[in-house]
């Protein structure tokens, strides 16, 4: 298995192999049974709609590997950034995305015990006015996040035995990626924290994520830099029933130093520093003419450091700007 | 799907049927091509789908005319007041989302 920024292609293959494959029919109504039993049929019906398309979904996904610097600075922007904010189709980056993610994004369930995982897919689709009591096109997300059934979080210690269970239903279907939650949002009702939270993300902050990353990707300080994986694996992903072969996106923080970036002065004019460290980054609520509208604007975090040393994780001082 | 003025063959027209009902496309498209006249008759409001190909007919522009709507011109009234009533009841079952319904639920 490929352990850098190649792997986004791998797993996109994998989860289109497992999607178009033998049991995820079997698997899907196991999981939208489970579903419609705890939380009824309303909570059912997005979610059996965001299983139909989810292979068209990955198949036609921009493959995203996000660093662990990158998932670092997307929580750290998630702490200040206002979740109620209204939501546009132009707050997504990519329209299509299957973002890697490094290392698992941690959440806390109703009981406080840690869940993972560590990818998610998403399409923007605008609903016909069927839909919509206004009678009008209704924008929306498609969306499934995907646990990889190799990490472990705070269930296995918690449930161990259910968790065993669903490892090795996973296991017998051939399935490595496990589906943590799918559903279909409309743009309108992400920013209403009611209808986004749930026993096993109270907090939603996987809706907060995605709209985050979304939003720092469109910032100067994320290197978005689009890599061709090694032939071995574009054939591999090929096999696995990917008919197009996209050059992975690798979002990294940016490197350069940025305008206005001073070394600071030391007795022998030299910086030293061992590590990057973030010095503050915050959220501006900020007017565009444009859109007539305020909409929230990433304003970076300095990043400080010699580029080829580790970011060193700190408290940063995160202020709302209004 | 947005509502659309200019001229659009008969030919190119499909129906949603979960719109007009099941099995309605083709009494619909027959009673068109049968009776539907351009110059007595109210102009017929097509739109385009996101994602799917082709025109969908919506209904026609009856405001101010002698003519009921186009569901019921073709399928009488009482058919035509099942139709909306079950459409509104769709409507009002997608208002009233219940709470946490799009959040991540335990497994």
């Amino acid at each position: 298995m490929n352990t850098g920024w190649e792997q986004a292609l791998e797993v996109q293959g994998q989860l289109l192999k497992q999607i178009t494959g033998p049991f995820w029919r079997e698997m899907g109504a196991a999981w939208l049974g489970n579903r419609q039993d705890k939380y009824g049929r309303h909570a059912m019906l997005p979610s059996a709609h965001a299983f139909s398309v989810a292979a068209d979904v990955v198949a036609e996904a921009e493959p995203i590997f996000v660093t662990a610097e990158m998932l670092d600075l997307t929580r750290s922007a998630m702490e200040t950034f206002d979740p109620t904010e209204t939501v546009h189709p132009e707050d997504f980056f990519l329209y299509t995305g299957m973002a890697l993610l490094e290392e698992p994004f941690v959440a806390l369930d109703a009981a406080g015990l840690e869940t993972a995982w560590r990818c998610v897919t998403w399409r923007y689709v605008d609903l016909p006015p069927e839909a919509s009591p206004d009678h009008e096109l209704v924008p929306s997300l498609e969306i499934v996040l995907w646990w990889d059934i190799n990490d472990n979080d705070g269930w296995d210690e918690a449930h161990p035995d259910e968790i065993d269970a669903a490892r090795m239903f996973y296991r017998s279907w051939g399935m490595r990626w496990a589906v943590m939650h799918a559903t279909l949002v409309p743009l309108d009702f992400m920013s209403k924290p009611e209808h986004m939270g749930n026993e096993g993300d109270p907090a939603a902050s996987w809706m907060t994520f995605i709209r985050v990353f979304n939003r720092l990707m469109q910032e100067r300080i994320v290197l978005k830099t689009r890599m061709r994986p090694h032939r071995a694996v574009r054939r591999s992903a090929q096999r696995d029933g990917l008919a197009e072969i996209r050059d992975v996106v690798v979002c990294e923080l940016r490197r350069a130093r940025p305008r206005g970036y001073e070394w600071p002065e030391t007795g022998d004019g030299q910086a030293h520093y061992s590590h990057r460290f973030m010095v503050r980054g915050h959220w501006r609520n900020q007017w565009y003419p444009s859109l007539q509208r305020h909409r929230q604007k990433f304003i970076p975090a300095y990043i400080k450091g010699p580029d080829d040393a580790p970011l060193l994780e700190k408290k940063r001082v995160w202020v709302w700007d209004r | 799907m947005e509502g659309r003025e200019g001229r659009t063959s008969l030919d190119e027209i499909q129906v949603e049927e979960d719109h007009w009902g099941p099995g309605a496309e083709p009494i619909v498209l027959t009673w068109l091509a049968e009776h539907y006249d351009e110059n007595t008759m109210p102009r017929l409001i097509v739109g385009n789908v996101e994602g799917r190909e082709g025109v969908w007919l919506l209904g026609w522009r009856n405001e101010g005319t002698p003519f009921p709507g186009l569901l019921a011109t073709i399928f009488g009234d009482e058919y035509a007041q099942a139709q909306l009533d079950r459409i509104d009841a769709l409507i009002q079952e997608a208002k009233d989302i219940p709470p946490g319904s799009f959040g991540q639920g335990r497994l």
